[in-house]
C-alpha cells in the first residue's frame, strides 16, 4: 500500500523553513539568495496537500528549485562572509588595528557571472528582461549617498547608467519618451526588443517606510551584474569602445579641483559629446538583415513593414540634425540632453551648470533654445526660444512641430503619452491628428506616385483591361457591315489618350479579392465574419458621426469669425 | 609496568603502590644530569649547535659542481658539456701573421704604447679610470632605476587585475555569451573530454543541470506597466478626468469593502435596546446591597411554583390489533402497486420523448463545457496575470499616482512629482510573484520587570526607622 505524503504535493512542495534547515542559512541570506538565483515562492493548488494535511499560511518552494540551489557555491561564500563579519566584530572589541585591516583587507567576495549566464542563457533573453534593471539601475544611480548603500556600488550604477544612455545615443534607437509625475518615461528599440525604462525626477530623495530596502539592493546587485555585461556586448557589437572614451581628451587645465579620470568621466556623465567608435569595424545593421532574410523568403508583407519601420527610424535619427540647442539652467538638463542627442542634435548649456558644454550662449549657429521661465529679457533674433516639451512631442510626432503653440510663457498644449495606441478605425481627436497624420499623407500621395509607372508597365490584368475598353469604344461607332462600307469607313484617326485611373482599379482588384476570399469562408465562420464585419461598420460610423459634428463645430467657429470680422469692417 | 608485581596484592593496600619501580624515573633524571654536566639540556639547545650542515664530500668523490648538489633523484637532464671558448689570441690565422724573422724592424711603430712611468701616460690612465668608475656608477643608477619603475609597473598591472578579479564593483569587460563556451572548448581540446570534466569539477566551474522553469517569470504581467495617459505632467482634460475617475473608483471599492465587513460584524445595540441589558445588570452588580426584602419574597415565589413534578406529555403504550395491520398491509400494497404503474407510465412516456430528452443532454453537456471553458481561462488568467498569496498578507496594490485639478501646473519647472519609484518597484515585484508580501515587523521592545526593593517596600505609613 502506498504511505501517505510520500508521493505528490507533499514532496513536490517545500515549506520556507524547511528550506532553511535544509540549505543552513538564516533567513535574510536564503532571501538574498533566491533572488540572485531567481528562485520565486510557489503558491500549491492544494495547500492542504502540500502540508500534510494541515492549512497553514506558509511560503512555499518547489523542493527541486531548493535541491537546485544546494549546488550554488554563493551558499559558501556566504557562510566565509558571515565567519569573517564575526572575526572582524571580534577584532574591533578587542581593538587590535592590524588584525582588523588584514581582515578587511581579505573580505570574502562572491560574483554573479554565473548566474546571470545561468538565468539567462542567451544575450536575447537578457535584453528582454531589461525594463526593471535599468529602471532600478537608473533610480539608484539617482539616489543620494545613503547611509544604508554601498559607495561603490552607487558609483557603478551612475556609470551603468551613463553608459547605456550612450549606447542608445550612439545607436539612435530610442522610439518614445514622455514625461509623467512619476519620471520620465523613454522606449528603446534594440535589437528588435522593446526596452521601456524610468528615470525619476530629480527632487529630492524621500525614503519611502513601507520598502524593504536589503531586498531591492540585494536586486540591484544583481542587476548591475547584468547591465554590466549587456553594456559591454552591446558595445562591442555596435562597433564601440568600451568603457566608453570620447572622441577627444578633455584638459584639465579649466579645472584643478579634480583628476583627469574624474573630469573625462563628468564629460562623458554629461552626455553632450559623442564616443569613441572602433576604427576597423562596421556595424552590421540588424534592419539590413531582416530585410535581406524577408526578400530571400519572397514575404513581401514583412519586407514593406520593414521598410517602413526603417524609413521612421531614420527620420527619428535625423530628426534634430540641422539644430543645435541650448539648453537654459532651469531646465532639467540631463534628460533633454539625452534626447536632443539620441535624435542627432547638437546641444550645449552654460559652462557653469555642468562639464561638458561645447559652446556658449552667445553662438551664432544655435537655432533652439529651451528655456522654461515666463519671459527672457536678452533674446536673439536669429534663433528660436521654445519649451522644452516642444523637444518631447516632435520626437513622439517624429517630426518637428511647429513651434508657435510652444513660445515661451504660452500657455503648452497637452502632453500626449505616446504609449497610448489607437487601433485602426478608432476616432482620433484632430489635436492628436495634427501631430500624426500630415506625415502620413504625404507619404501616402509619395508612394502612390511612385508605383503608378510600374503598374502600367507590368500589370497583366491593367493591360487586358485596357484593352478591353478601346474594343468597347470600337462598338459604340455605327455599325458597319458590308465590304466597301468599312473601306471607306477606314481612316487614321488621331488617337486619344486613355485616362486610367489607376488607384480605382487598384482598389477594385482588391476588393475582387477580398469578395473571393469571403466566398471561401465556411458557414460556421461566416456568421463571426460577418458579425465582425457589423461591429466595424458601427464603429466607422461612430467615427464619421464624431468627424462629422467636429467639421460642423468648426465651419461655425470659422464663419462666427469672419462674420466678427465683417462687422468690425462695416463698423470701420 | 609494574602491575606484573603486584599482582596478589590487593590494588587499595598501601604495600601496592610501594612496589612500583622507579628505576625508568631515576635513569630519566640521570640523563639529565649528565646533560647539564656536558653543556646544558638538549631540548633547550638551539638547532645550529646541535646540527651541522655536512658540506664535505663524502671520500671518493673529487669534482664538486653545482649540479651534484640539487640532484633530484627522480629527474635526471643530461646535461651537454659546455664547449671550450674559443681563444681568439691563440688563432693560427693570427699567429701566421705574427713576424717570425729574429730580426727586428728597422721603423718603430708610432702607435708602441710610450713609457708607462712616463707623466702623460700615467695621466691619461687615471683619467681613464675616472671615467671608468663615473660610467659604471652611472651604469649602476641606471639599471637600478630601471628595474625599480619595472617593479613598481608590475605591481600596479598586479594589483589592477587583481582589483578587476575581486572587485564586483568593477564591471567585468568580457562577454558573458560568447567566451565562456568557447574557453571551456578549448580547454576540452587541449586536455581531452575526461580531464576536462575533472578539472570542472576541481574548480567548480561545471554546468549544473539548471531547471528549466527557471527561465520562465512567475507572473506574465509587464516590468513596466503602460503609464496611462492621465498622469502626463501636462494631461488633456480628459485623460486627467479619466484617470481621478479611475482613482475614486478604487476608493469607493475600498468603502464598499470596509461597508461590508461592518455589516457582518455583530451589529451595534441602540441605545433603546441596550437599556434593559445594563439595568439587568446593574441589578446583578448590586444584588444583596441594598433591598434585601425583595429577595426574601423571592424564593417564597418560587417554592409554590415547584408543586408539579412532571413537565413533560404522560407516555402512554398503543398496541395495534390485528385488524388495523391488515388494513395497512393492503393499503401498502396498493400503494406499491400505484406506485410502479406510474413509474411505468413515466417510462413508457419518456420513451416517446427520447428526442427531446437528447436535446436536453446535449445542452446540459453544451452548458457544462463552456462552464469547464470559462474555469479554464479564468484560471489561466489568474495563473499568468494574477497575483498569489505567499504566506499569511495578501498583497494590496498601491494608490493610483495622480495629480489633483488644481495642482496641475502645464509647466515643467512648476511639475509637482507624485508617487515614489522606488515603492512603485517594490510593489510592482510583489505584484509579478517575485517576492512575498510582507508587513514590516516592528521591533518589539521588552517589557522591563519592575519590582521593589524590600527596604523600600517596608517604608509605609507606620514606618519607623529602627
Amino acid at each position: 500500500m502506498q504511505k501517505k505524503y510520500k508521493k505528490g504535493a507533499a514532496v513536490n512542495y517545500i515549506s520556507r523553513n524547511q528550506a532553511l534547515r535544509k540549505l543552513q542559512l538564516t533567513l535574510s541570506d536564503f532571501r538574498r539568495l533566491c533572488i540572485l538565483k531567481g528562485i520565486y515562492p510557489v503558491e500549491p493548488k492544494n495547500r492542504r496537500k502540500a502540508n500534510r494535511g494541515r492549512l497553514a499560511n506558509k511560503t512555499y518552494y518547489l523542493a527541486k528549485d531548493i535541491r537546485f540551489l544546494t549546488h550554488e557555491p554563493i551558499i559558501d561564500k556566504f557562510r566565509q562572509m558571515k565567519s569573517y563579519l564575526r572575526r572582524l566584530t571580534k577584532a574591533r572589541a578587542r581593538k587590535e588595528k592590524t588584525r582588523e585591516q588584514a581582515l578587511r583587507n581579505n573580505r570574502p567576495f562572491y560574483k554573479l557571472d554565473h548566474v546571470v549566464r545561468e538565468r539567462y542563457p542567451s544575450f536575447a533573453d537578457a535584453l528582454r528582461d531589461l525594463d526593471d534593471c535599468l529602471t532600478l539601475v537608473f533610480l539608484f544611480a539617482n539616489f543620494p549617498l545613503l547611509k544604508k548603500l554601498y559607495e561603490p556600488r552607487l558609483r557603478l550604477c551612475r556609470r551603468l547608467s551613463v553608459e547605456f544612455l550612450h549606447y542608445v545615443i550612439a545607436s539612435g534607437s530610442l522610439k518614445k519618451c514622455f514625461i509623467s509625475i512619476k519620471g520620465y518615461y523613454f522606449q528603446a528599440e534594440i535589437r528588435g526588443e522593446i526596452i521601456t525604462w524610468i528615470i525619476p525626477h530629480k527632487l529630492g530623495h524621500k525614503n519611502p517606510a513601507d520598502v524593504d530596502f536589503k531586498i531591492m539592493a540585494t536586486f540591484l546587485e544583481f542587476y548591475t551584474t547584468l547591465l554590466g555585461f549587456v553594456n559591454y556586448k552591446l558595445y562591442s557589437e555596435h562597433g564601440l569602445i568600451y568603457p566608453p572614451k570620447l572622441t577627444f581628451t578633455p584638459t584639465t587645465s579649466s579645472s584643478t579641483l579634480c583628476s583627469e579620470d574624474e573630469f573625462s568621466d563628468e564629460f562623458l556623465a554629461s552626455l553632450g559629446l559623442p564616443i569613441m567608435k572602433k576604427p576597423e569595424l562596421n556595424p552590421v545593421d540588424k534592419i539590413e538583415i531582416d530585410q535581406e532574410a524577408a526578400q530571400l523568403l519572397g514575404d513581401t508583407v514583412a519586407d514593406e513593414d520593414a521598410r517602413k519601420k526603417e524609413e521612421e527610424a531614420k527620420t527619428l535619427q535625423k530628426l534634430f540634425s540641422k539644430c543645435k540647442f541650448f539648453i537654459s539652467r532651469e531646465v532639467p538638463r540631463e534628460m533633454f540632453a539625452f534626447a536632443i542627442r539620441a535624435c542627432g542634435g547638437d546641444v550645449s548649456w552654460d559652462k557653469t551648470m555642468c562639464a561638458g558644454a561645447s559652446y556658449d550662449v552667445s553662438d551664432q549657429s544655435i537655432t533652439h533654445q529651451l528655456i522654461d521661465r515666463p519671459k527672457l529679457h536678452e533674446m536673439a533674433v536669429n534663433r528660436v526660444y521654445v519649451q522644452p516639451q516642444w523637444i518631447f512631442d516632435s520626437i513622439n510626432a517624429r517630426k518637428l512641430l511647429p513651434v508657435d503653440n510652444y513660445l515661451p510663457g504660452s500657455v503648452l498644449p497637452p502632453h500626449l503619452s505616446p504609449f497610448v495606441e489607437e487601433k485602426e478605425g478608432d476616432y482620433v481627436p484632430p489635436e492628436r491628428f495634427g501631430q500624426r497624420k500630415p506625415d502620413n499623407d504625404i507619404e501616402e500621395q509619395t508612394t502612390n506616385k511612385a508605383p503608378s509607372i510600374d503598374l502600367v508597365n507590368s500589370n497583366a490584368y491593367l493591360n487586358g483591361s485596357l484593352k478591353r475598353k478601346r474594343t468597347e469604344n470600337e462598338e459604340t461607332a455605327p455599325k458597319i457591315t458590308t465590304k466597301e462600307e468599312r473601306k471607306r469607313a477606314m481612316r487614321v484617326e488621331s488617337g486619344q489618350v486613355q485616362s486610367v485611373n489607376v488607384s480605382n482599379i487598384v482598389k477594385r482588384k482588391a476588393n475582387e479579392e477580398r469578395r473571393l476570399v469571403e466566398m471561401t469562408i465556411p458557414k460556421k465562420q461566416k456568421r463571426l465574419y460577418d458579425k465582425i464585419k457589423f461591429s466595424q461598420k458601427k464603429k466607422r460610423q461612430e467615427v464619421d458621426k464624431l468627424k462629422r459634428k467636429r467639421a460642423d463645430y468648426e465651419n461655425n467657429t470659422i464663419q462666427d469669425v469672419t462674420n466678427d470680422k465683417k462687422k468690425l469692417m462695416k463698423l470701420s | 609496568m609494574v602491575r606484573k608485581v603486584a599482582k596478589h596484592v590487593a590494588r587499595n593496600k598501601k604495600k601496592y603502590w610501594r612496589q612500583i619501580s622507579t628505576k625508568d624515573v631515576e635513569d630519566g633524571l640521570e640523563d639529565i644530569r649528565v646533560e647539564e654536566m656536558t653543556g646544558g639540556r638538549r631540548s633547550e639547545q638551539p638547532d645550529h649547535i646541535l646540527y651541522h650542515i655536512d658540506n664535505e664530500r663524502p671520500l671518493g668523490s673529487t669534482s664538486p659542481s653545482a649540479d651534484d648538489m640539487e640532484v633530484s633523484p627522480v629527474v635526471r637532464r643530461s646535461v651537454r658539456k659546455q664547449r671550450e671558448k674559443l681563444d681568439l689570441n691563440n688563432l693560427n690565422t693570427y699567429k701566421i701573421l705574427q713576424p717570425h724573422s729574429c730580426v727586428p724592424p728597422p721603423c718603430v711603430d708610432s702607435r708602441e704604447p710610450k713609457d708607462p712611468s712616463s707623466k702623460s701616460s700615467k695621466r691619461l690612465v687615471e683619467t681613464e679610470k675616472t671615467v671608468e668608475m663615473r660610467r659604471a656608477a652611472k651604469k649602476k643608477y641606471q639599471n637600478a632605476a630601471k628595474q625599480r619603475s619595472e617593479a613598481k609597473q608590475k605591481t600596479a598591472l598586479e594589483k589592477a587585475d587583481k582589483l578587476e578579479l575581486v572587485d564586483p564593483h568593477v564591471s567585468q569587460v568580457y562577454d558573458l555569451w560568447g567566451t565562456q563556451k568557447e574557453k571551456k572548448q578549448q580547454t576540452q581540446s587541449l586536455v581531452g573530454p575526461v580531464l576536462a570534466t575533472y578539472l570542472d569539477q576541481v574548480h567548480q566551474t561545471y554546468d549544473w543541470k539548471v531547471p528549466s522553469h527557471i527561465v520562465k517569470k512567475p507572473s506574465k504581467l509587464p516590468a513596466i506597466e503602460k503609464p496611462l495617459p492621465g498622469i502626463s505632467y501636462n494631461p488633456t482634460y480628459d485623460d486627467h478626468q479619466d484617470l481621478l475617475r479611475k482613482a475614486v473608483e478604487v476608493e469607493l471599492e475600498k468603502e464598499r469593502k470596509e461597508l461590508k465587513l461592518q455589516k457582518n460584524l455583530p451589529a451595534k445595540l441602540t441605545q433603546t435596546e441596550a437599556e434593559p441589558i445594563k439595568k439587568a445588570w446593574l441589578k446583578e452588580m448590586a444584588s444583596g446591597l441594598f433591598d434585601d426584602n425583595d429577595v426574601d419574597n423571592e424564593p417564597g415565589t418560587e417554592s409554590t411554583s415547584l408543586n408539579s413534578v412532571s413537565v413533560g406529555k404522560p407516555v402512554t403504550v398503543e398496541t395495534k390489533t390485528t385488524q388495523q395491520r391488515n388494513k395497512e398491509k393492503i393499503h401498502k400494497k396498493k400503494e406499491a402497486l400505484a406506485k410502479a404503474a406510474k413509474e411505468k407510465r413515466i417510462q413508457d412516456n419518456e420513451l416517446f420523448r427520447l428526442k427531446s430528452i437528447g436535446k436536453e443532454i446535449k445542452s446540459a453537456e453544451l452548458g457544462y463545457k463552456q462552464k469547464g471553458e470559462k474555469r479554464k481561462i479564468e484560471y489561466a488568467n489568474r495563473e499568468n496575470y494574477g497575483t498569489k498569496k505567499f504566506g499569511r498578507y495578501k498583497f494590496e496594490d498601491a494608490d493610483l499616482d495622480l495629480n489633483l485639478s488644481e495642482e496641475i501646473t502645464g509647466n515643467l519647472r512648476t511639475l509637482k512629482a507624485e508617487g515614489n519609484l522606488l515603492h512603485d518597484r517594490f510593489k510592482s515585484l510583489q505584484k509579478r510573484n517575485i517576492i512575498e508580501t510582507r508587513i514590516r515587523a516592528k521591533p518589539t521592545k521588552t517589557k522591563m520587570k519592575k519590582y521593589e526593593r524590600r527596604s523600600v517596600r517596608e517604608v509605609g505609613v507606620d514606618y519607623r526607622p529602627k
